[in-house]
C-alpha cells in the first residue's frame, strides 16, 4: 500500500514536469481528438475577435477563452490573454489573474514582450508587492529610452506598490460589511448614495430586472437606480425607482443631498456624459433634468456631490483645460439661484491622472473624492481633504484596507462620520461588485497593563504602575443633524413647509428647504460653528422659530425636532426663539433682526392681524424687577415693528415677569426656557 | 550569645522585610536578690522566642518593682511594638529616653513605632535625634530617607540613602531604595546603577533585580529587562510580581504568546492577582483572541470591583466583538472609575 502511494505521487511529479511545456492547438498534438479541437479553435477565434476590440470587451472574450483553456490548459499564449483579460475586467476578483500569468509564463517565458509588467500587474492586484515590485523592475529593464510612456507607467506602479506597503503596514480599523441580500444581487450593485442620517440608500445595479431587461455590448444588464429604506435597523428590500427616472438605457445615481430629497445621475447622452438632476415631490421623482451650463458641457461629466446649503456643487469632467484626465470642478449658486462659473479645483486636488467620484460631507469642509494620483496604492483610491482656513488640505489616503490596489471610488459618508458606503469586489459578495459598509473605528485603542516592583527594599507593598498611552482623540464629524417631521397643529397631517436656515450673527438665510408634502419629513444638517436660527414657515400658518448654537468644534449630534405649525387663529400663541437682548437689558441685540422681519412679513401680509408680544423672565431675582425688565423688553420688541411701519393699534406689549413659567427655574436649561419673547394673535 | 542574636535579626530582616529593626539590650549579670533585673531577664529571653506577651508581663513587672528601669521600658516597648501596639511602644521609649537621654537606639525605634502609627514628621524628628545622637546612624539615615520617599520628597531622601552608603558602602538596601528614588526622578541610568550595586552587594535580593528589570523596561530595554526579571525568577520562583513584570515586558516587544506565559505563571502563584488577569487579556486582545480578553477583564474585575482599568480593556475588546451596548457600558464604567480614556472613549457612544 505505502509503494502504491510513492508511485502515485512519482507519477503527478512526472505529469506535472510534463505540464510545463508549451502545447500550441495543432492537429499533431490532438491527434484523436480533432472534432473537439476544432471547437476550441472556434472559439479562440471567437474571442480573439473580441479581445482585439479592446478592453471594454474582454469580459466578453473570456468565456470563449476559457473554454478553449477547458480543452488545452497548457498554451501559454492562451494563458496569457486569460490572464489579461482577468486584469482588467472589472467584476472579478483580481486573484483569479495570477495563475494563468504565472502559467503563460512558465510555459513560455517570451510569450509576449510585456509579461513581466502582466505578472507586476497581478501581484500587484493581489497585494503581493515584492514580486510585483521585481516583475515591474524586471519589466523596466526591457524597456528603451524611447518608451517614455511605458517608463513614467511602470515608475508609478513601482510607486504605487512602495504606498501599498505601507498602507498595509498601518491598517485603518473598520469593520467591512456586505449590506446583506435585501440590497445587493449576484449582479453588478454600485455608486450607493445615502441620506445624510443613512434611513435612505439608493444605488445602481445591473440586475436581470433592469427596465428594458436587455444586455448592453458588455454583456450586462443595463443600468437602473434602485432605493431601499433603513427599517428596524435593517434594510428593507431594494426597489426599482422605475419612471420618469430609469428608463431602456443606462440609469446611474452618482449622488444625492443630505436630506434625500434630490438626486443627481448620469445619463450618457450618446456618449456626451451628462449630469441630470431630479427632486422628490412627495412620493414621486420628477422627471430628470439636465443640469445647466457650466455643469455639463460638450466633454464627458461624471460624479456630482453638493454641499449642505445646496449652493455649491462639486463634480467630475473631462473637459479641457484641466489638469489632466478627470477633474473635479465646483461651482457656486447665486442669490437669484444661477450657477456662477466653473471652477477648477486646482493642483491641491486635482492630479494629472484621473480623479472621479466626489462627494461632500454635509460638514461643509470635508470633501471624499477617488484619485489615481496623489499617493494612490494603485488605480482609484479614496483620498479626504478638508477646505480650513482658506485652502484645501493636502488630500490624505483614507488608508487600508478600504482602499486596494484596484478601483475604489463612489465613496460615501454618513453625517456622524462613523459610516462610509462603497462597492468593491470581495470574498464575502453576493457576485461581481457589491455595496459595503465601512464602520470606522478611529485610533486603536491601547490596552493597559498594570505592574508594580517592590520599590522599597523595607516594605513588602508594592508600588503599582499603570502602563497607559496617551488618551487617543476620537474623531467624529463637526456637524449637527436636525431633523423631524412637520404637521398641522390641529389636524396633524403632514405638512410641506419652507425651512430657513439663518446664520444669526451674520443675519443672512444661508440655506431653505422643503419638508416633504407627503410625510412632513425635513433634515437639515448644521456644521459647527454658529448660532442658527430655524424658521419653519407656511401660507396660513403662524412661523415657527428654533435657535441652535452649535460653538466651533462641536462633536456630532443627532436632534429631532418635530414641529407643529399652528394656524394663524385668535389664540395661537408662539414662542420666538431667535429674539435676543442685551444681559439684564432691553436693547435687542442684531442676531434678532431676521426673526423680526419674519414677524413684519406676518403682520403685512395679514392686515387685519392684531397681536400682543409678551415678555417673560426667569425665576432669578425680584418679581418687580423682572416684571419691569420683560415689560420693556416687549416695548422693544413693538418699537421695533412700529419703526418698520406696523400700525400701532394693532400691536400690544405686555411683561409678564417671572409669572407665567414654561420649564423649572431650578436648571439652566429650564430657565432659559423661561427666558423668552411670546406673541399671540388676539384679533384677525 | 551576641553574635546569634544579631545573625537572627538580620535573617528576620532579609527574610520577611520586617519594619522592625529592635535591637533588644543585653541580659544584665545580677545579684540573687534583684527580684526586678530577674525579670528584665526572662523578658529578654521571652522575646527572643517571640513570646511576646510574655515578654510584656515580665517588663511590667520589673518595672512594678523598679519604676526607673530605662532598659526595661526600652524593652518593652521592642515587645509592644511587636505585638502591634505603636501607641503603648511609643509611650515606653518615651519614658525611656526621659529617663536616659542619650540612647540613640531609643529614639530610632520611638520613630520606627512613631511610623507604624501614620505619625511621619514625628517618624522624622527622633530619626533626626538619633543621628544627632549617633552620627553614624547609618540606618537612621536610611530609615528617615524610607519616609522621605513614601512623602515623595525624593532628591531629599536620596540625600539621606547617601548619608547611609557613605557610613556602610555595602548597604544594599539603601542602594536599592536610592536606586529606586532616582527611577521616580526618572534617572533611569542612575537608578540602574544602584540597583546593579545593589545586587552586587547582595546577590540574593530578587526585588533589587526586579527593580532592574522594571527601569530597563522603561528605558524601552525589554531585552535587558527581561533577562533581571529571569534572574529575580531565579532567585524567588514565587516572585508573582516579576512573573507580571517579565509579561508586562514581553507584551512590550511584541512577544504576546511569551506574555500570556507569564502572565499564566503569575496567576498560578497568586491565583487572587488582578493585575495579572488584566494584563493577560491585555496579550489575547493584541492576539485577537477577543472572547478570551474579555473572560480574563471579567475575572480581574471579580478580583476587584473598582478595577477601572479592566473595565477599559473589556470594553475595547467587546468592541472588536462588536458589542456596542458591552463596550459603551464598560467604558463607561471606567470613566465612573476614574480613568480618563474611559470618558473619551464613551463619548463617541450613543
Amino acid at each position: 500500500m505505502k509503494k502504491l502511494i510513492v508511485l502515485f505521487f512519482v507519477s503527478i511529479a512526472c505529469l506535472q514536469s510534463m505540464a510545463q511545456s508549451n502545447v500550441e492547438f495543432t492537429k499533431d498534438n490532438f491527434k484523436d481528438k480533432k472534432d473537439a479541437l476544432k471547437d476550441a479553435l472556434e472559439e479562440i477565434k471567437l474571442g480573439d475577435e473580441l479581445y482585439e476590440m479592446g478592453p471594454f470587451l474582454y469580459r466578453s472574450a473570456l468565456p470563449h477563452y476559457l473554454k478553449a483553456n477547458d480543452f488545452n490548459p497548457n498554451n501559454a499564449l492562451l494563458n496569457y490573454k486569460i490572464g489579461t483579460c482577468y486584469v482588467f475586467v472589472k467584476t472579478v476578483i483580481k486573484s483569479k489573474a495570477v495563475p494563468y500569468i504565472e502559467k503563460a509564463y512558465k510555459l513560455n517565458p517570451t510569450v509576449s514582450p510585456d509579461i513581466h509588467y502582466l505578472l507586476g500587474r497581478g501581484y500587484h492586484l493581489t497585494m503581493q508587492w515584492d514580486k510585483a515590485k521585481q516583475e515591474y523592475t524586471m519589466y523596466r529593464q526591457t524597456l528603451s529610452s524611447k518608451d517614455i510612456d511605458k517608463m513614467k507607467d511602470v515608475d508609478k506602479k513601482l510607486n504605487e506598490c512602495g504606498y501599498g506597503i505601507n498602507y498595509m503596514k498601518n491598517p485603518i480599523r473598520v469593520f467591512i460589511d456586505n449590506v446583506g441580500t435585501t440590497i445587493n444581487s449576484r449582479f453588478s450593485d454600485y455608486t450607493p448614495v445615502i441620506s445624510a442620517d443613512e434611513d435612505v440608500m439608493m444605488f445602481t445595479s445591473r440586475r436581470d430586472n433592469s427596465t428594458g431587461a436587455k444586455l448592453d455590448q458588455e454583456g450586462e444588464y443595463f443600468e437602473d437606480i434602485y432605493i431601499s429604506y433603513k427599517f428596524n435597523k435593517e434594510w428593507t428590500q431594494a426597489k426599482n425607482i422605475g419612471a420618469p427616472i430609469n428608463t431602456n438605457g443606462h440609469d446611474a445615481i452618482i449622488g444625492l443631498s443630505p436630506s434625500g430629497q434630490k438626486l443627481f445621475m448620469y445619463i450618457d447622452d450618446k456618449g456626451d456624459g451628462n449630469i441630470y438632476e431630479c427632486d422628490l415631490l412627495g412620493d414621486k421623482w420628477s422627471k430628470p433634468e439636465k443640469m445647466p451650463k457650466p455643469i455639463n458641457s460638450s466633454s464627458h461629466e461624471s460624479a456630482a456631490t453638493i454641499s449642505f446649503d445646496g449652493k455649491t456643487i462639486y463634480w467630475v469632467s473631462d473637459r479641457e483645460g484641466g489638469l489632466g484626465g478627470k477633474d473635479i470642478y465646483t461651482c457656486t449658486k447665486n442669490e437669484k439661484g444661477k450657477w456662477g462659473e466653473a471652477v477648477n479645483m486646482g493642483a491641491g486636488i486635482n492630479t494629472p491622472y484621473n480623479e472621479e467620484g466626489v462627494f461632500m460631507l454635509p460638514d461643509g469642509k470635508t470633501l471624499y473624492f477617488s484619485s489615481e494620483g496623489h499617493t494612490s496604492m494603485g488605480a482609484l483610491d479614496i483620498f479626504s481633504s478638508v477646505y480650513e482656513n482658506g485652502k484645501w488640505s493636502t488630500p490624505q489616503n483614507i488608508g487600508y484596507p478600504v482602499n486596494t490596489p484596484d478601483n475604489d471610488m463612489f465613496f460615501v459618508m454618513s453625517a456622524s462620520g462613523k459610516h462610509g458606503y462603497y462597492s468593491s469586489i470581495r470574498e464575502d459578495g453576493q457576485g461581481e461588485v457589491d455595496l459595503y459598509q465601512i464602520s470606522f473605528l478611529g485610533v486603536e485603542k491601547q490596552m493597559v497593563l498594570n505592574t508594580e516592583d517592590n520599590l522599597l527594599a523595607n516594605q513588602t507593598a508594592p508600588v503599582s504602575e499603570t502602563n497607559i498611552a496617551a488618551q487617543v482623540e476620537v474623531k467624529t464629524s463637526q456637524l449637527t443633524l436636525l431633523k423631524g417631521i412637520i404637521t398641522d397643529a390641529l389636524t396633524k397631517n403632514p405638512l410641506e413647509a419652507l425651512i430657513e436656515i439663518v446664520d444669526n450673527e451674520k443675519n443672512v438665510v444661508i440655506a431653505s428647504f422643503s419638508s416633504n408634502s407627503k410625510t412632513g419629513k425635513y433634515l437639515v444638517t448644521l456644521p459647527s460653528g454658529k448660532n442658527y436660527g430655524i424658521a419653519v414657515k407656511k401660507e396660513g400658518y403662524l412661523f415657527h422659530s428654533e435657535n441652535f448654537d452649535i460653538p466651533l468644534g462641536s462633536g456630532y449630534q443627532e436632534i429631532t425636532k418635530d414641529v407643529e405649525l399652528k394656524n394663524i387663529a385668535v389664540g395661537s400663541k408662539i414662542v420666538l426663539k431667535n429674539i435676543f437682548f442685551d444681559f439684564d437689558k432691553a436693547t435687542l441685540r442684531k442676531e434678532s433682526f431676521n426673526e423680526l422681519e419674519n414677524l413684519t412679513k406676518l403682520l403685512n401680509d395679514v392686515p387685519s392681524l392684531k397681536i400682543e408680544i409678551s415678555g417673560h423672565t426667569d425665576g432669578k431675582g425680584s418679581a418687580a424687577y423682572n416684571l419691569t425688565l420683560s415689560d420693556n423688553r416687549a416695548k422693544a420688541v413693538v418699537d421695533y415693528l412700529v419703526g418698520k411701519g406696523i400700525a400701532k393699534d394693532r400691536l400690544v406689549a405686555k411683561g409678564y415677569g417671572l409669572t407665567r413659567p414654561i420649564a423649572t427655574n431650578d436648571t439652566e436649561e429650564g430657565r432659559q426656557l423661561n427666558r423668552r419673547t411670546e406673541f399671540e394673535i388676539l384679533s384677525k | 550569645m551576641k553574635k546569634t542574636i544579631l545573625i537572627f535579626a538580620s535573617l528576620l530582616i532579609g527574610v520577611c522585610n520586617s519594619y522592625a529593626q529592635t535591637d533588644t539590650v543585653k541580659a544584665i549579670q545580677f545579684l540573687p536578690d534583684n527580684e526586678a533585673e530577674k525579670f528584665y531577664n526572662s523578658g529578654i529571653a521571652n522575646y527572643n522566642k517571640k513570646d511576646y506577651q510574655a515578654a510584656v508581663a515580665d517588663y511590667d513587672k520589673a518595672i512594678g518593682l523598679k519604676d526607673n528601669f530605662d532598659k526595661a521600658y526600652y524593652n518593652r516597648g521592642a515587645a509592644k511594638f511587636e505585638l502591634k501596639d505603636y501607641k503603648g511602644a511609643v509611650a515606653d521609649y518615651n519614658k525611656s529616653i526621659q529617663l536616659q537621654p542619650n540612647n540613640d537606639k531609643a529614639y530610632f525605634s520611638r520613630a520606627q513605632a512613631k511610623n507604624a502609627i501614620g505619625d511621619k514628621e514625628g517618624a522624622i524628628a527622633d530619626y533626626t535625634l538619633a543621628i544627632e545622637k549617633n552620627l553614624n546612624y547609618s540606618q537612621a539615615y536610611y530609615y528617615r530617607a524610607s519616609v522621605k520617599f513614601e512623602n515623595k520628597d525624593y532628591k531629599a531622601a536620596i540625600e539621606d540613602y547617601n548619608k547611609a552608603i557613605i557610613i556602610k558602602p555595602d548597604y544594599a538596601y539603601a542602594l536599592n531604595d536610592r536606586g529606586s528614588a532616582k527611577r521616580q526622578l526618572e534617572d533611569y541610568d542612575g537608578a540602574i546603577s544602584d540597583y546593579q550595586k545593589a545586587v552586587i552587594a547582595n546577590p540574593e535580593m530578587a526585588f533589587a533585580y526586579n527593580n532592574l528589570g522594571s527601569v530597563k523596561r522603561r528605558k524601552g530595554d525589554y531585552k535587558a529587562a527581561i533577562e533581571d526579571y529571569g534572574k529575580a525568577i531565579k532567585i524567588r520562583y514565587d516572585y508573582h510580581i516579576a512573573y507580571n513584570n517579565r509579561g508586562a515586558a514581553r507584551y512590550e516587544s511584541g512577544d504576546y504568546k511569551g506574555a500570556i506565559e507569564d502572565f499564566d505563571m503569575a496567576i498560578k502563584l497568586q491565583p487572587t492577582y488582578s493585575y495579572a488577569y488584566n494584563n493577560r487579556a491585555s496579550a489575547k486582545y493584541k492576539m485577537k483572541n477577543y472572547n478570551g480578553a474579555i473572560d480574563d477583564c471579567s475575572e480581574a474585575i471579580k478580583l476587584d470591583g473598582n478595577y477601572g482599568f479592566a473595565y477599559l480593556n473589556r470594553g475595547n475588546a467587546k468592541e472588536m466583538l462588536r458589542d456596542e451596548n458591552g463596550s459603551c457600558s464598560d467604558w463607561k464604567k471606567a470613566a465612573e472609575l476614574g480613568v480618563a480614556a474611559g470618558k473619551g472613549y464613551a463619548s463617541e457612544c450613543k
